[in-house]
């Protein structure tokens, strides 16, 4: 739909949004200029509106109950009004990122693939207090019914009435009646007058908060939504009021990571204001482990954590500008096709603890080859605080996303676009391949690397159990190696209790971006051989892991953390054969260890079953 | 395009890409980074 205005539309067929090159081309190298958010913008106007026709086709279809609204088709007639008057309003409230998430909620609760956690009438009658905003935009006379929840009734890219009481109902009717300019939100039994200007607080009225920062020509705008029920995922949200304190602290560090990115990556800045027009706050994660989230269906919106600081906030706004772009495309066409097994196949992402699907592993490499970027270009930003960060950054992502890609860049599934997609990303990706990092930093993040990868080996993966048996047959009769069987490719078994398999990388970060502080207190997830690990301190490393795995032999961080700690390339043979075995298979050693201690209740010596499991087929050393 | 417009188009023109359009409906993306709840990803 609109696709080329200036293009006529066959007759009898809908215009449709095509892929242009100039637009796939810097999207796919990573980048995407203000016009190619453009073009991904007025796509997601057509997909917005086009979930309303499909809204509207649904209800006259299915004609649900009305509930406590009452049978109001007011909604509609005032949507199509206020664009009449106004029809920036209607785009302003269309083009709002919750929209797009309750467009896509409110379809799914009715065609029975949502889980029905907020009362349907509820839901559906978000459209009301869409309308109620586009109708207060335009100027507009009206009169439509709203719901309202504890008494909080939402009017997005406004704010949201707070009716007065405490003993609100969790979900109840209300009504929005605008006459001659004034403004009233009316529960049952009392009511609240909006403020002439719906940007200012006022009592029993929370504005929407938006935030300006940066000079003039370069400012970003966008909405600090603490307000809109549909902000978070996958469910409604209740209004949660930032404090003002966590409001200002917001606020600067807004305006110093955009000082970040304008002076670092220019061009994501300039993509950025086009393209980001809201940020819903949570509370703040454990320090170097801030949590984000972007939903494809709120084009232009993206969820983060109170950040530790303003670079770590530039980082973050990278990452995840970089899913919303990539989101935008694949509304448009599909860089992978669907199947019935396609769920089933999971592969390993660097940046997650649980396995991922394909679909989810493009999302990942897409945003890191994004942050990758930025930490090269922060390389050379001479910032002290940050130097020797940015470097194991850099060093750490450019590994991972490289070795990703090449993971799934053939991948059969791949449609042609997916294909081209990933060859120009690949390409740029290369590109970073011979930048220089200072050796001691490269060597941190690929300890860093290497570890994640064998803790996520280690959880997720198991040998088939009649070769762990035959192993453990095998090691009890004193045979010099272990059976072929047991190098068969192991079955991928998700593991939900992997958490924080990212330990030393997070204690990398202490290390190297709390110069002269203290050691953290607590890393969770890292155990006290990844302390070692982090500073560099290999044999300390690797003593602490084995006190650990005497202590419980069968310690999935501990068995992973011991492979990276003997990989120096010193010592003698047994560490180098256990070494091996432990940097690329650390679930066999582990599985082995497990079956030994189920059947003779002792485990075995960690380094001994380690270095024979390490010992290749008959015939090689 | 306007809203109106799209209420009234002819509903043989729409049946296709809305089709499409509620299938993919169904599989959101989501995109979370560093969480590990299976309900935050797709």
């Amino acid at each position: 739909m609109d696709a080329d205005p200036g293009r006529p539309a066959t007759p009898g067929r809908l215009p449709r949004h095509e892929v242009p090159p100039a637009h796939l081309v810097p999207l796919a190298r990573g980048d995407g200029d203000p016009a190619t958010l453009e073009w991904l913008r007025s796509a997601e106007r057509s997909r917005r509106l086009m979930l309303l026709r499909a809204l509207s086709d649904a209800l006259a279809r299915h004609r649900p109950p009305a509930g406590p609204l009452g049978p109001d088709g007011s909604a509609w007639e005032l949507l199509t009004r206020a664009e009449k008057r106004a029809p920036d309003a209607v785009d302003a409230v269309l083009m709002h990122p919750p929209t797009g998430t309750w467009l896509a909620l409110v379809l799914r609760r009715l065609r029975g693939t949502a889980p029905d956690e907020a009362p349907l009438w509820a839901v559906l009658g978000h459209l009301g207090a869409l309308a109620a905003a586009a109708g207060v935009r335009a100027g507009l006379d009206f009169d439509v019914a709203v719901p309202a929840r504890h008494g909080s009734v939402p009017l997005p890219t406004l704010g949201c009435a707070v009716l007065p009481g405490a003993d609100h109902e969790p979900w109840a009717a209300a009504r929005v009646r605008a006459a001659g300019g004034r403004v009233r939100v009316e529960g049952s039994r009392r009511a609240v007058p909006l403020p002439a200007e719906p940007g200012d607080d006022a009592p029993g009225w929370q504005a929407l908060r938006r935030v300006t920062v940066g000079p003039v020509g370069l400012r970003l705008e966008l909405a600090l939504d603490d307000l809109d029920p549909y902000r978070a995922y996958p469910r409604p949200t209740e209004p949660s009021r930032l404090s003002d304190q966590a409001l200002s602290h917001w606020r600067r560090l807004l305006a110093q990571a955009w000082t970040v990115l304008l002076r670092d990556e220019p061009q994501t800045a300039a993509a950025l204001r086009r393209g980001l027009t809201s940020l819903t706050p949570t509370r703040p994660g454990e320090r170097f482990r801030p949590h984000s989230m972007t939903v494809g269906d709120a084009f232009g919106g993206i969820v983060a954590s109170e950040p530790d600081d303003a670079v770590q906030l530039a980082v973050t706004l990278v990452h995840e500008f970089q899913h919303t772009k990539l989101g935008g495309l694949l509304h448009l066409a599909p860089l992978c096709t669907t199947g019935p097994d396609a769920e089933a196949e999971l592969f390993y992402a660097p940046w997650r603890d649980d396995p991922r699907p394909l679909e989810g592993l493009l999302q990942g490499i897409y945003a890191f080859a994004g942050v990758t970027r930025f930490w090269h270009a922060h390389r050379r930003a001479d910032d002290p605080d940050t130097a020797a960060l940015a470097q194991f950054e850099f060093a750490l992502w450019r590994a991972q996303v490289g070795h990703t890609l090449r993971t799934v860049h053939r991948h059969e599934r791949l449609t042609p676009l997916g294909l081209r997609f990933l060859d120009l990303l690949d390409r740029r990706c290369a590109a970073w391949s011979d930048e220089p990092v200072p050796a001691a930093l490269s060597e941190l993040a690929r300890a860093a690397g290497a570890n994640h990868r064998a803790r996520w080996r280690a959880h997720h993966l198991r040998p088939a159990a009649p070769a762990v048996d035959a192993a453990v047959s095998a090691w009890r009769g004193g045979a010099d190696r272990p059976p072929a069987a047991l190098a068969a490719e192991p079955a991928l078994v998700p593991d939900l209790a992997a958490r924080r398999l990212d330990s030393v990388a997070t204690l990398a970060r202490h290390r190297l971006g709390d110069r002269g502080g203290p050691a953290p207190a607590r890393v969770a997830g890292a155990v006290p051989g990844d302390t070692h690990l982090a500073g560099g301190h290999r044999t300390a490393a690797a003593r602490a892991y084995l006190a650990q795995l005497a202590a419980d032999p069968c310690h999935v961080a501990a068995w992973a953390g011991l492979g990276c700690a003997l990989d120096s390339g010193d010592g003698d043979a047994t560490h180098r054969r256990a070494a091996r075995l432990l940097g690329r298979h650390p679930e066999r050693a582990l599985a082995v260890q497990r079956a030994l201690l189920a059947a003779t209740g002792r485990p075995a010596d960690p380094l001994g079953l380690a270095a024979w499991l390490g010992a290749g087929p008959a015939g090689t050393p | 395009m306007s809203l109106e417009a799209v209420l009234c188009l002819d509903g043989t023109v729409l049946a296709a890409p809305l089709a499409d359009l509620l299938q993919r409906i169904d599989h959101p993306q989501v995109s979370a980074s560093g969480v590990s709840n299976p309900e935050d990803s797709s």
